[in-house]
């Protein structure tokens, strides 16, 4: 089967004036860790409501692991887990109980709801009720409920959201096993960009409902900003002399920050022309942005404004020297 | 239907864990006692007098103090009472997914969407019969220790088939309570609507046309039901039909159709 696990072509949902999602043309290949990403409010829970046919689009489709998403249809679910938003097991259920409903109505066998307790490891709160669980435990319930059927696709909305240190990393560490040991393909929004920058195999954005960028793991690498970092014992001189030696530092909190290919390719002749001048360099990095600032840059220019610490910037940059 | 055994397994599981059907138990127990208590009352009018506020209004409940007037009484418990209670069933079976978020793992399953709500309709039918069977029994519980004169085997077969037809139509006018509890997305519009149901029902008897309004119709049953002037014709029994198949139906076609953006 070498269909695509998700296909969307001019998907859009317009409520009344809003136009939530906006002719959205989306594929996620099988085995993909796609990482959904947007600010609130873009259209991401309102996509994966779509996907799983419980909003109906305005106009366009999507086909999820290769059948249509209908009105009314019976979909491919039995092959699909999800957490949509928040978790929100039955309260005056247990662990255990949950997972039996789920497990019921999915058509599956126990087992696979005690499997699923022991890996999330949600072993000693099986007989604890859902609505006595912290929020992390919850949270883990939630991915429990969406894992513990062994889904071919798995749509995750901010599936490390409560959890602690821990925890993300069981998650991730779940997730990556997953997709490269059992080739589940997974779908995942998150606001925690420094988890679907390890994770994710692709990256899409979206904005205003539109997907704006949409790229590899390698692309987003080389996509990714990359500057010199400059700070010297006196930083107006130290900029003059850069200038006259042709380059075009601008500020950066206490320092300089070059992005010109030539300064950040050679920051040996940028060290060599500060010398020379007499405003030797006390620090000298290249560094590259990270997914939030990179994806902070993306939404502040499509929304048409600077982005957030655009000219401070070292938040967001990783030393790449 | 795919699923529908399982979706009744799973049903019937969140009410069994819930405290609600035994609140509704204990509410419901309310009435055959007070009935009782009416029974007792009325059985001595001069106790009857010298009770004050209670005694009148055990003398507009009852009328008599016998096996046929505490029938009538359990039929109107079951019919007004029922109502609000059978309310409060629907109104929790249907709204609870939408006020604890849970209705999101009920759309994207195996099991269809059908299924979850025929399954959602048997337990509040089972439910409801349960807690008529409960006053019913109780009800024989209570005339029997009171020792109630008027006994007979026509008289117990017409007063159970006063309150059980009685449970029935009110079940039905409840129906479309459940539709309400989606379209709201919670408890608050069926309950709120059945408050207003009740008000209107009392507004619209009051002008001589309850027959015809389909909330009026089951508490004008049971008030009225044996006697002569009856009011309550076969179109009313068509119109609580109709609106029990026009609340099941809109149930359906909403939870097949509706977005579920919450």
């Amino acid at each position: 089967m070498n269909t695509a696990a998700i296909q969307t072509r001019g998907l859009t949902r317009r409520y009344r004036e809003v136009l939530a999602v906006d002719g959205l043309d989306l594929t996620v290949e099988r085995g993909e860790i796609y990482g959904f990403l947007g600010l609130n409010g873009a259209g991401k829970t309102t996509t994966i409501r779509m996907l799983l046919g419980m909003i109906h689009p305005t106009a366009g489709s999507a086909a999820v692991l290769g059948e249509p998403v209908r009105r009314g249809g019976r979909g491919p679910w039995d092959r699909v887990g999800y957490l949509v938003e928040s978790p929100a097991p039955y309260p005056g259920l247990t662990v255990a109980e949950n997972l039996w409903a789920a497990a019921r109505l999915r058509g599956v066998r126990d087992a696979a709801a005690e499997r699923a307790i022991e890996r999330l490891g949600l072993t000693p709160y099986a007989s604890r009720k859902a609505r006595a669980l912290s929020q992390g435990n919850r949270q883990r319930l939630g991915l429990a409920l969406a894992l513990f059927h062994e889904p071919e696709l798995v749509i995750l909305d901010e599936p490390a959201n409560g959890l602690d240190p821990a925890g993300v990393v069981d998650v991730r560490e779940l997730l990556q096993s997953l997709a490269t040991e059992h080739s589940v393909t997974v779908l995942m929004s998150s606001h925690i960009l420094a988890e679907v920058d390890r994770l994710a195999t692709r990256i899409g954005v979206i904005h205003q409902g539109r997907l704006i960028e949409e790229l590899s793991a390698d692309e987003m690498e080389r996509r990714r900003a990359v500057r010199l970092v400059v700070e010297a014992r006196d930083p107006e001189g130290a900029r003059r002399s850069l200038k006259e030696a042709g380059f075009d530092p601008q500020p950066n909190g206490k320092g300089l920050a070059l992005r010109e290919p030539r300064a950040v390719e050679r920051p040996d002749d940028v060290a060599a022309a500060l010398v020379a001048s007499g405003h030797a360099p006390t620090r000298l990095a290249v560094e590259q942005e990270d997914l939030e600032a990179h994806f902070l840059r993306l939404t502040a220019s499509a929304s048409g404004r600077p982005a957030p610490g655009a000219d401070v910037a070292t938040p967001g940059l990783r030393d790449a020297s | 239907m795919t699923g529908f055994v399982a979706a009744l397994r799973v049903e019937a599981l969140k009410a069994r864990r819930s405290v609600v059907p035994l609140v509704t138990a204990l509410a419901f127990s309310i009435a055959p006692l007070v009935g009782g208590l009416f029974m007792y009352i009325l059985a001595d009018p001069e106790r009857a007098r010298s009770m004050g506020l209670i005694g009148q209004k055990a003398q507009i409940a009852g009328g008599g103090s016998d096996w046929p007037a505490f029938f009538g009484f359990l039929a109107q418990a079951a019919t007004v009472g029922g109502f609000v209670l059978f309310a409060f069933v629907v109104a929790w079976v249907f709204g609870r997914e939408f006020s604890d978020g849970t209705v999101r793992y009920l759309l994207a399953l195996p099991t269809s969407r059908a299924a979850i709500i025929a399954a959602k309709l048997v337990v509040v039918s089972v439910w409801c019969a349960a807690l008529t069977a409960l006053i019913t029994l109780l009800g024989f519980a209570v005339g029997a220790a009171l020792s109630l004169p008027g006994w007979s085997a026509g008289a117990a077969w017409q007063g159970l088939a006063h309150i059980w037809l009685g449970a029935g139509l009110t079940l039905l006018i409840v129906t479309p309570l459940a539709l309400l509890a989606g379209v709201g997305r919670g408890y608050l519009a069926p309950l709120g609507f059945a408050m207003l149901a009740l008000i209107l029902a009392q507004v619209v008897g009051a002008t001589g046309r309850g027959a015809y309004f389909p909330w009026s119709i089951p508490a004008l049953y049971a008030q009225v039901a044996g006697s002569a002037d009856g009011g309550v014709t076969a179109i009313s029994f068509a119109i609580v039909a109709v609106t029990g198949a026009a609340g099941i139906a809109g149930t359906f076609a909403w939870w097949l159709y509706a977005d579920f953006s919450r």
